[in-house]
C-alpha cells in the first residue's frame, strides 16, 4: 500500500489538526470539572445545577417564545444542540471516515502480523502515523451522553404532569417571572403525550427506523472493506442498537423519543454535508451491508498485489487517496469515458 | 466492530440503566388529615382510612377489596384535596378524575356510582348549601347533588383546574391554571364579576376568604388580597418562588408559606410585613401553617416542623441546625385534633405534635 506514503507534510497536518482540534474540548471539559468543583465546594447538587436547571430552563425559555407548544420547543432544542455539537459531530464523522480510509492496511497488518501484541502495535502506529484517534468517533457520542441523561430527567420533571412534578419543577426554575407565565406546560403535542411513553408505538418505531438509518450511514462504507467478521458483527450492531434505541423509547416520556427522532433525522443531514453523497435507500435498507450509500467508488484493493512495507509508512488521514499506478490507468479510463459522456451531451 | 457502533451501544445500555433507575414520575397524593366527629381520616396512594381519634384503631378503608370485592377495580391514583365531611358523609376527588361519597362510620359508597370527570381532580372538593362542588384539571368546576352524585351544573373554565374551589354564601370561586380566578353564582354558576381576575400565571392555591377579601397565591410568585365583591385586587406580595398553599389568617394577620422556604407575616388591609423578617425553613413551604394555643406550626416539603412566635417570626421550638423532622416529605394542610396538630407524611403516615414543645409522636394505626 505505498500509495499512501505520499505526502509526509500532510501527515504534519494532520497530527497538527487533530491536536488543535481537541483544545476547545480540553477547554470544555477542564470548565465542565472547574464548575462541578465549585458547586460542590458551595454544597450544590453539580448534577442539577449544570445541567438539569439551566437544560429545564433553556426549554421554558425556547416553550414560551414557540407560543407555548413544548413539542416545537423540544425540535428547535434538538437541531440548536446539534448546531452547538456540530463540530463534535463533524469530527466524529471525520473520523469514522478516516478509519475507512485506513482499512485496507488495517487488514494486511492483521495478515501480516500474526503476534497480537505486534499486531496491536502495528496498529496504534499506523493510526498515529495518521493522525486517527480510535476513540474519535467514541467520544464525541460520549460527550452527549450527559445531555441526553438531563434532557430525560429534565422532560420527566417538565412534563411529569403530576403535581409532584410541578412542585418538583418550581425548584428549578430561575427568578425570571417571564419563565412562570407558561406554567404547567402543555404535554399534548401531535398524538403524543410528551411526558408519557407512546402508546401508539409509532414514535419507538421512528426512533428505530431513524437509529438505523443513522447507523448504517456511519457503517456502510467501512464493511465493504472489513473483514466478513467484522461485517458480520457490524451488521448485528445495525438491527441491535435501533432495536435498544426502540425499546428504550417504550420507557421513557415521548419528548426524549421527539428528540431522538429530530437529532437522527439531522445526523443524517449532517453526514450528507460532511460525505458530500448521496443516500441510496434501497440499499440502505438491505439487511447485508454494503458499500451502500457512497455515491463514490469503494476503492479497489489488491491485496495479492499490496507491498505492505516492513515499517509503517505516513498515511493520509483525511484527504481522499489517489488509486494506485495499476488502477489510476483503469481509473483514469473511466475518468475519461465520464467526461467524453458528458461532452456527448 | 467499529467505534461508532461500539459507542452507540454504550449510549444504549447507560440509557437504560439510566431510565430504569429514573422512571416517570407517578402521582402519589398528598392530602392532609382531616379531624371530624368520631374520626380522623388520612390518605394514602391508593385509600382513605379512618381512624379512631382516640385510640387511633382503623375503622375502615377505601377502597377495601379484601372485605368488598367490588372495589377490585377502584383505584384512586392518589388524593391531593383534604376530604370535606357534611351529616355524616366524607367527599372526596381522587387523581382518577371520580369524585366519591362515603358513608363516614362505614366507609362504604352512598352513590350509586362514583362521579367522573374527564381529568385528574387535584383540588380537592368544596361543599356549598346542598351542592357539592369538584373542579377537575378537564377545566370543568361540577355542581354535584350531594345526595344522589348526580351532576347539576357545570362551568367551563376553559383551563385546568388545579385549586380547591371556595365555596361561601354568595359565591362560589374557581381559579385556573390560566390565572383566572372567577366568582361564580352558587346555585346557577354564572359569573358575578365583569371579568375573572387575572394573575400573571397558574394560580393553585386554595383560597381563602377573610372578611372581604380572598386571598389566593400562584405561580406568579405573589399572593393576591382581591375584593370578593368587585373581583378587583386590593393588594399582592411577591416571593421569591410560588405560593402554592392555602394562607391562615388570625387577628388581621395573614400567614403563608411559599415555595422559596419562606413563611410571611402580612397585614391583610395592606399586605405590608408584619415581622421584621420572614421566617426560612430549611426547605419549601407546600403545608398550611396552623396556629394552636398561641404557637404558629409550620412544617417544610421535607418534614421539618417548626413552632414560631406568631407576632414576631421567631423560634420558640425546633431548630434551622437540627430541625424535627418527620422523616418524610409533608406538603398536605395539617389539621387539630383537640390541642395536638396531626400532620401526615406523603404516604399516609400519622403524626400527632404537640404544640407547646414541639414532641412528637409517630402513630401506629391499629387494626
Amino acid at each position: 500500500m505505498s500509495q499512501h506514503i505520499n505526502l509526509p507534510g500532510q501527515i504534519d497536518r494532520a497530527a497538527q489538526i487533530a491536536r488543535s482540534g481537541n483544545m476547545p474540548l480540553v477547554v470544555v471539559i477542564g470548565a465542565i470539572i472547574f464548575a462541578i468543583i465549585v458547586a460542590m465546594a458551595i454544597g450544590v447538587n453539580p448534577w442539577d445545577a449544570l445541567f438539569i436547571n439551566p437544560l429545564i430552563n433553556i426549554l421554558i425559555f425556547i416553550n414560551n417564545i414557540c407560543f407555548d407548544n413544548f413539542g416545537i420547543a423540544i425540535i428547535l432544542f434538538t437541531l440548536l444542540m446539534r448546531l452547538v455539537t456540530l463540530p463534535l459531530t463533524v469530527r466524529q464523522f471525520q473520523s469514522t471516515k478516516a478509519m475507512q480510509e485506513v482499512q485496507p492496511q488495517m487488514q494486511e497488518l492483521q495478515k501480516k502480523y500474526k503476534d497480537p501484541k505486534r499486531r496491536q502495535e502495528e496498529t496504534l502506529k499506523l493510526y498515529r502515523e495518521a493522525g486517527i484517534n480510535p476513540l474519535g468517533c467514541l467520544f464525541p457520542m460520549l460527550i452527549q451522553l450527559p445531555i441526553w441523561f438531563a434532557l430525560y430527567r429534565a422532560l420527566v420533571i417538565m412534563v411529569g404532569g403530576t403535581p409532584e412534578s410541578l412542585l418538583n419543577l418550581s425548584q428549578r426554575i430561575y427568578p425570571w417571572s417571564y419563565l412562570n407565565e407558561s406554567l404547567p406546560l402543555e404535554q399534548h403535542f401531535l398524538w403524543l403525550n410528551l411526558g408519557r411513553a407512546d402508546a401508539t408505538f409509532l414514535l419507538p418505531i421512528l426512533v428505530g427506523i431513524t437509529t438505523y438509518v443513522t447507523q448504517k450511514l456511519t457503517t456502510a462504507s467501512s464493511t465493504a472493506a472489513a473483514n466478513p467478521q467484522q461485517q458480520q458483527m457490524t451488521s448485528m450492531m445495525n438491527w441491535m442498537v435501533p432495536l435498544m434505541f426502540t425499546w428504550i423509547t417504550l420507557t421513557v416520556p415521548s419528548g426524549l423519543g421527539l428528540y431522538w427522532v429530530v437529532s437522527n433525522i439531522a445526523s443524517v443531514g449532517i453526514s450528507f454535508l460532511v460525505y458530500g453523497r448521496r443516500i441510496s435507500w434501497r440499499q440502505m435498507l438491505l439487511p447485508v451491508p454494503a458499500a451502500t450509500v457512497t455515491g463514490r467508488r469503494p476503492r479497489p484493493t489488491k491485496p495479492e498485489t499490496t507491498k505492505l512495507p516492513s515499517e509503517p509508512q505516513p498515511v493520509e488521514a483525511s484527504i481522499p487517496t489517489p488509486p494506485e499506478p495499476e488502477e489510476r490507468s483503469d481509473y483514469e479510463r473511466r475518468r475519461r469515458r465520464r467526461r467524453g459522456k458528458r461532452k456527448n451531451r | 466492530m467499529k467505534a461508532s457502533s461500539l459507542g452507540l451501544l454504550a449510549v444504549a445500555a447507560v440509557l437504560f440503566l439510566g431510565t430504569a433507575c429514573a422512571t416517570i414520575a407517578t402521582p402519589k397524593g398528598w392530602s392532609g388529615p382531616l379531624a371530624v366527629d368520631g374520626a380522623v381520616l388520612i390518605s394514602s396512594k391508593n385509600n382513605i382510612t379512618a381512624v379512631s381519634p382516640d385510640t387511633f384503631v382503623r375503622l375502615w378503608t377505601f377502597p377495601d377489596d379484601k372485605r368488598f370485592p367490588e372495589d377490585e377495580d377502584i383505584k384512586l391514583d392518589g388524593i391531593y384535596g383534604t376530604p370535606v365531611t357534611a351529616a355524616g358523609v366524607v367527599y372526596f376527588g381522587a387523581y382518577n378524575g371520580d369524585v366519591y361519597a362515603l358513608d363516614l362510620e362505614a366507609g362504604r359508597p352512598l352513590w350509586a356510582q362514583a362521579f367522573q370527570t374527564d381529568g385528574p381532580v387535584i383540588g380537592g372538593v368544596a361543599l356549598g348549601q346542598d351542592i357539592l362542588y369538584a373542579a377537575s384539571d378537564d377545566g370543568i368546576l361540577y355542581a354535584i347533588d350531594p345526595e344522589s352524585g348526580v351532576e347539576r351544573d357545570r362551568f367551563d373554565a376553559g383551563e385546568s383546574i388545579w385549586a380547591t374551589p371556595l365555596a361561601t354564601e354568595g359565591a362560589v370561586y374557581v381559579a385556573t391554571m390560566d390565572g383566572e380566578l372567577y366568582a361564580l353564582d352558587p346555585a346557577t354558576l354564572d359569573p358575578l364579576w365583569s371579568g375573572p381576575f387575572q394573575a400573571g400565571a397558574g394560580l393553585v392555591s386554595t383560597p381563602l376568604l377573610a372578611g372581604d377579601t380572598i386571598l389566593i397565591g400562584g405561580m406568579d410568585r405573589e399572593l393576591h388580597a382581591i375584593n370578593a365583591a368587585s373581583g378587583r385586587e386590593v393588594w399582592s406580595f411577591k416571593a421569591d418562588n410560588w405560593f402554592w398553599t392555602q394562607p391562615l389568617v388570625a387577628d388581621g394577620v395573614v400567614y403563608a408559606g411559599s415555595l422559596d422556604g419562606n413563611v410571611y407575616a402580612l397585614a391583610l388591609s395592606s399586605g405590608d410585613p408584619i415581622w421584621p423578617e420572614p421566617f426560612a425553613a430549611a426547605k419549601a413551604v407546600r403545608a398550611a401553617p396552623i396556629l394552636v394555643g398561641g404557637t404558629l406550626v409550620v412544617a417544610d416539603g421535607k418534614g421539618n416542623i417548626y413552632g414560631l412566635d406568631p407576632a414576631t417570626g421567631a423560634l420558640r421550638w425546633g431548630s434551622l441546625e437540627t430541625p424535627i423532622s418527620l422523616g418524610g416529605d409533608v406538603l398536605g394542610h395539617p389539621a387539630l385534633l383537640g390541642t395536638e396538630v396531626l400532620f401526615t407524611t406523603q404516604g399516609g403516615t400519622l403524626f400527632r405534635i404537640n404544640p407547646q414543645d414541639g414532641s412528637l409522636q409517630r402513630v401506629t394505626l391499629q387494626t
